[in-house]
């Protein structure tokens, strides 16, 4: 049962920084981006240059990876915002000065997931690759075998989300999001700068991506289509945590990190995605607005 | 008047009637994926079916006054739908009898039961090594118009475990990938195991491409197997070995055709490959492959070694059986008279034909006077049962110094008396 929870966990930590941003972006910009799964997998491609560049990823302690590896990481949680930055200036935001619908943007947002995902594969390939190439043996806590970079997985990502609240609970930016996405046009009349605030929507949601990316990547491996593979338990977390708000996608994730790995010990392994969506239908049922969501 | 009009609807009539042209020259149609997931397989293997029909007309191949053989290949895009479209097209327009069937069982399911099968073409397939073709044509459903190059899987997986079992493994868990292919090896695999008086732990079955595969292996070491069958594609596989490695899994591997991938050690490390087997169909000797591996270098400007690749040589095989049944049958339209004709190029007790354009001079004339002849292929000759599965001996591999190293043999007759000692 503990290595259930942990493989549960662990899954989770994956997805929960990618759904942050996802629910940002919805949020603020109004529209969900089917680029987020690849914003991911372009941090760990960033990250994976750097650490490239450098020639190791070094070590530290029981870790696969050192110093220039958390340098990378810092590298491409900010690089990873600016490519986001600059796809919004030169697409999203084109749209949004035509008034264009939500479903342009949505379809805007398929475009730039696959230039992404393509322009990635243009520049590294298809083959998988690591930042540490040896495998990493998992320690057993508690009767868990977990991995050490799992662990930082968990750590790293609850740090991420406790940040964020801070983040957006104390700072005067974090508040004007805030206000930006309960009403966008109240809270320019009060004077807060629309486009400050959706430029810093996506150099948070891309940045958090990214460290997403790097984490996923250290734990199993960077691919191309690493972020897309992602994106549908993403959704289900957005969804099933309730789209307003940040919180229910940090809770939307564990439900389905968990939901998936108790299906796979328990069920049967095939049907993960399946009663990972069946958990998801039910809390709507009950909760159409989503756990934490308000009404509407 | 009334002539003339008669004549002109007689004319239109005709032009509507008239049904596809089948005159000379001879076809010879190919439903390949040349695009889609597995264009890195479609390619070379219309290449090589191309060589084996260019091979054909220079030793002066002929059926009564037609003296030239054509290759059309058409692509499936790796799409059962398109793949149809495809073969109805051959088969409709170019008015071929017979086709170098799809690489992915998942085509050529389809284009067997709503195309070929009803339309009396033969259907020889480059790869598609799904056990469903044996049980559809043991209930008669393909009338004798399917063969293969390749063993079905089912046959595969019965020599996997009899490698597993003779490594002196009796608990093992096996781990397959959630599609017809890696259903099947993963079932027969244990039901021959289980029969043979050893033990399955578990079956995990996995979805391909999902982010992280860690709870599915911790499943599967929960029962702690002494040994694991894993039938995984090479990206699915490598994120799959790499959990099981760090989660501490056995280091005791069985791997199906495909696993045998220089990349899949690449992205392992061969130190933790050291106890695995790769079980795949071998050529039984004598057989035709380095001589098709020169000939294929030769013809696409390839430097030597660089040649089509591993199980490519199918498409080759296929295209000149179909070429020289068509000889032995002395008919290039009719689909069932070339078929019945596979028997006259197989015939054991005939004069063996490697795959030279010398020895296909030879078939020529053998042939014309209607003798049979026991075509030598790149993948060895063929022995075919009334199902059109060819039966093939099976090779064990092992990674020496980053080397795929043959060390264990499965013949042919193994398979077959476990499969009918065990009764799977």
């Amino acid at each position: 049962m503990i290595q259930v929870l942990a493989d549960g966990v662990v899954a989770a930590s994956f997805i929960v920084l990618g759904v942050v941003g996802l629910s940002m972006i919805y949020n603020i910009l109004n529209f969900p981006s089917f680029a987020q799964g690849d914003h991911i997998a372009t941090g760990a491609y960033i990250a994976l240059g750097i650490v490239a560049l450098a020639g190791t990823a070094g070590s530290i302690a029981g870790l696969s990876f050192g110093w220039p590896l958390i340098g990378a990481l810092i590298c491409a949680t900010i690089l990873n915002g600016l490519l986001a930055l600059l796809i919004d200036r030169s697409i999203y935001r084109q749209l949004r000065l035509r008034n264009a619908s939500r479903i342009s943007l949505i379809m805007a947002s398929f475009g730039v997931a696959l230039m992404l995902r393509n322009l990635i594969v243009l520049l590294a390939g298809h083959d998988p690759q690591y930042y540490a190439f040896a495998i990493q043996p998992a320690l057993s806590i508690g009767g868990a075998r977990i991995t050490p970079n799992d662990l930082l997985a968990v750590i790293v990502t609850t740090m991420m989300v406790v940040a964020l609240h801070l983040f957006l609970s104390r700072t005067t930016l974090g508040k004007s999001m805030r206000a930006v996405s309960e009403n966008p046009s109240l809270a320019r009349v009060n004077g807060i700068d629309v486009d400050r605030v959706i430029r810093w929507t996506w150099l948070i949601g891309a940045g958090l991506a990214a460290i997403a990316g790097v984490l996923l990547g250290l734990s199993v491996q960077v691919n191309p289509s690493m972020g897309f593979e992602l994106l549908l338990p993403m959704f289900a977390a957005m969804i099933v945590g309730g789209v307003t708000s940040v919180y229910g996608a940090v809770l939307g994730a564990l439900l389905i990190g968990v939901a998936e790995a108790i299906t796979v010990h328990y069920i049967a392994p095939e049907y993960r995605q399946a009663v990972a969506f069946l958990v998801v239908i039910l809390v709507l049922l009950a909760r159409p607005q989503g756990i934490l969501g308000e009404k509407a | 008047m009334t002539i003339f009009k008669t004549l002109l609807l007689a004319g239109v009539a005709g032009v509507l009637f008239a049904g596809p042209a089948a005159a000379c020259p001879a076809k010879i149609g190919a439903v390949l994926s040349m695009t889609g997931s597995y264009a890195t397989f479609g390619p070379p293997i219309s290449n090589a079916a191309a060589l084996a029909v260019e091979q054909l007309n220079a030793a002066g191949w002929k059926v009564g006054d037609c003296s030239k053989l054509e290759y059309i290949v058409r692509d499936d895009q790796t799409q059962p739908s398109v793949g149809v479209d495809a073969a109805r097209r051959l088969v409709d327009l170019d008015a071929v009898g017979a086709i170098v069937g799809p690489i992915t069982s998942g085509v050529t399911g389809p284009l067997l039961t709503s195309v070929t099968v009803d339309k009396g073409v033969l259907v020889i397939v480059s790869a598609s090594s799904s056990p469903t073709f044996t049980e559809m044509a043991r209930q008669g459903k393909l009338k004798g118009l399917f063969y293969r190059v390749l063993p079905s899987d089912a046959l595969q997986a019965v020599a996997a475990a009899k490698i597993a079992w003779d490594a002196g493994y009796r608990k093992i868990a096996v781990f397959n990938l959630n599609n017809d292919w890696g259903n099947n090896l993963g079932k027969q695999f244990a039901v021959t195991f289980k029969a043979m008086g050893g033990e399955i732990t578990g079956t995990v079955t996995y979805n391909a491409e999902q982010p992280s595969y860690r709870a599915e292996v911790n499943k599967a070491l929960e029962a702690k197997p002494e040994a694991v069958y894993i039938a995984a594609t090479p990206i699915d596989g490598s994120k799959i070995l790499r959990d099981w490695i760090s989660l501490g899994g056995t280091q005791k591997f069985i791997f199906p055709l495909g696993m045998n991938d220089a990349k899949v050690v690449e992205q392992i490390g061969d130190q933790y490959l050291k106890d695995a087997w790769f079980v795949t169909p071998g050529a039984p000797q004598p057989n035709s492959r380095s001589v098709f591996y020169e000939n294929y270098e030769k013809r696409y400007n390839l430097d030597p070694g660089k040649g089509p690749g591993p199980g490519r040589d199918s498409g080759y095989d296929a295209a000149a059986l179909i070429g020289l049944a068509m000889m032995a049958a002395k008919d290039y339209k009719d689909g069932k008279a070339i078929a019945a004709a596979i028997g006259k190029v197989t015939d054991p007790a005939g004069t063996p034909i490697m795959a030279t354009v010398d020895d296909y001079r030879k078939a020529v004339q053998l042939l014309g006077d209607g003798k049979t002849i026991r075509y030598v292929g790149a993948t060895g000759p063929m022995t075919y049962d009334q199902y059109g599965d060819v039966s093939t001996p099976f090779v064990g591999w092992q990674l020496e110094n980053k080397i795929f190293v043959q060390k264990k043999n499965v013949s042919a007759q193994d398979v077959a008396d476990i499969k009918s000692k065990t009764g799977t």
